[in-house]
């Protein structure tokens, strides 16, 4: 790959995702640069809410499109780039979860819950100086910290759905799952995670 | 509706997927269980939760790292692939079916080999021609060099029954089959019915019928395949299976008619000087 003449930025930015990726098999830098810059932020974000660690998330995003670039020649034509790509996101971010798992690195359940009321006993305080920036950023992470406990079947259609907004055919091919079981795990991670966070939000109202 | 039908419509209220009729019947229900509304208000608040939820931030130069992992990866990915990209290939072969396939060819081109060998497989200038319906030639062709008779200034008499190229070595013959149409004698390979030497004539109709008749017997003469010593041995019928073009390489022999009969005397060396004269017979 080096310079391409003639083939502009404006080009670049007006192809569709299944153009730069054809452009890139054949050698277009460019064009898998743009790739790239159109999907970063959903990537990291995505893979960070199933680690709920930023630091390792980027490492992986990096992965991701290492892997994209290496196998951009093994990419059919006739598939979503999205879908492809957020299934080897997806992949890469359950593999991290399991060696995670067997390491033993992972917060508990009972870690959470710790953590969850001690949270709760200080937004009850109705006396504490706190600022609604710092709250929120708290709440954020709790709710962070009770996704992440979720079973990782659970864990990835929710994050899929709502967090990054992907329809349910879309999510049944990254999980490759029929579309009945993916509603049924959505439905199912929702409650769970309401149940998980409902005495925190619940003295969260309350203030 | 119960509450645990009714939790199971949460997720669809919540994305506005519900029909009107369960619309109502939830609705309702909250209306009559309170502890349900609860739970459906704190559903909410989890998913609004969720989606307030602030998204990573990309740090800067990271499409860079991107593109630098990835080159590596490629250059390292292309140093090893050579050996392994050779295993793969072999391990992804499935050498049985290659290995039957090659010992298949192995005995098949044996088989050929020896079928080469032993002289069944005619020679590739040998084409096939087809029979022809002309009447034998005359074997006294004075213009043909290869004619393995000769003719004499004598013509022979019927007494004397006539030359005919006897069959030296051979490695085909005609059809048996095809024992009415006549063997033709042709002066060179590609020449096919009738010699160029003329017809015999009336005069030597006594050597043509005799011919001719020993023509019609050409198969039965050929079958005789008799060797410069004049013996007779039978010759295997798979020498002439085919309608192939053959040289024969005579020896001439005298073959005198048995009186009486229409078969003919045993073949018998000629004279010394009419040996190693080939003649090109085609069936």
């Amino acid at each position: 790959m080096g310079s391409e003449p003639g083939f502009g930025e404006r080009q670049v930015v007006s192809l569709s995702d299944e153009d730069l990726m054809a452009q890139a098999a054949e050698g277009s830098e460019r064009a898998f640069r743009e790739l790239v810059s159109r999907y970063q932020s959903r990537v990291i974000n995505l893979v960070s809410r199933l680690l709920n660690d930023r630091e390792a998330s980027d490492d992986i995003s990096q992965e991701v499109f290492v892997r994209v670039y290496l196998h951009r020649k093994n990419y059919r034509r006739g598939a979503k780039f999205s879908t492809w790509l957020f299934t080897i996101a997806a992949n890469l971010a359950k593999n991290e979860i399991r060696r995670r798992r067997r390491r033993r690195n992972w917060s508990s359940l009972d870690e959470l819950q710790e953590t969850l009321r001690d949270s709760s006993l200080q937004l009850m305080d109705p006396r504490a100086n706190r600022e609604h920036e710092v709250e929120t950023r708290q709440i954020q992470a709790m709710v962070g910290a009770a996704i992440s406990t979720l079973p990782e079947r659970y864990r990835l259609a929710l994050v899929l759905r709502d967090i990054e907004g992907l329809p349910y055919e879309e999510i049944a091919q990254v999980l490759r799952i029929p579309g009945g079981t993916v509603r049924s795990r959505i439905n199912r991670a929702r409650l769970m995670l309401k149940k998980k966070l409902e005495p925190t939000l619940r003295r969260e109202e309350w203030t | 509706m119960t509450c645990s039908r009714a939790e199971k419509l949460f997720s669809a209220c919540w994305e506005d997927e519900l029909s009107l009729v369960e619309r109502e019947a939830l609705e309702a229900h909250f209306t009559g269980c309170a502890a349900c509304g609860r739970a459906y208000d704190g559903f909410v608040r989890t998913m609004e939760s969720v989606q307030a939820l602030s998204r990573a931030e990309v740090r800067p130069g990271f499409i860079d790292q991107v593109m630098v992992q990835a080159r590596a990866a490629e250059r390292e990915g292309a140093r090893r692939s050579r050996p392994a990209a050779f295993r793969t290939w072999a391990e992804a072969w499935n050498w049985r079916p290659a290995l039957a396939a090659a010992a298949m060819l192995v005995v098949v081109g044996a088989g050929a080999l020896a079928l080469w060998r032993s002289g069944v497989v005619n020679e590739p200038s040998m084409a096939r021609r087809p029979t022809t319906t002309e009447p034998l030639a005359t074997l006294h062709s004075p213009q043909a060099p290869e004619t393995v008779a000769p003719k004499t200034n004598s013509a022979p008499t019927a007494t004397q029954g006539f030359t005919h190229p006897n069959v030296a070595s051979s490695r085909s013959r005609a059809r048996a089959k095809d024992d009415s149409q006549p063997p033709v004698l042709a002066e060179s390979k590609n020449e096919v019915g009738v010699a160029a030497a003329a017809a015999p004539s009336a005069d030597e109709s006594g050597i043509a019928g005799p011919v001719r008749g020993a023509a019609h017997k050409g198969m039965r003469i050929g079958r005789m395949a008799m060797g410069a010593a004049g013996e007779t041995s039978p010759v295997p019928d798979s020498l002439f299976d085919h309608a192939y073009d053959v040289e024969f390489a005579l020896d001439p022999v005298n073959l005198r008619r048995v009186p009486g009969t229409q078969s003919l005397s045993p073949a018998r060396p000629m004279p010394t000087s009419q040996v190693g004269k080939r003649a090109s017979i085609t069936f």
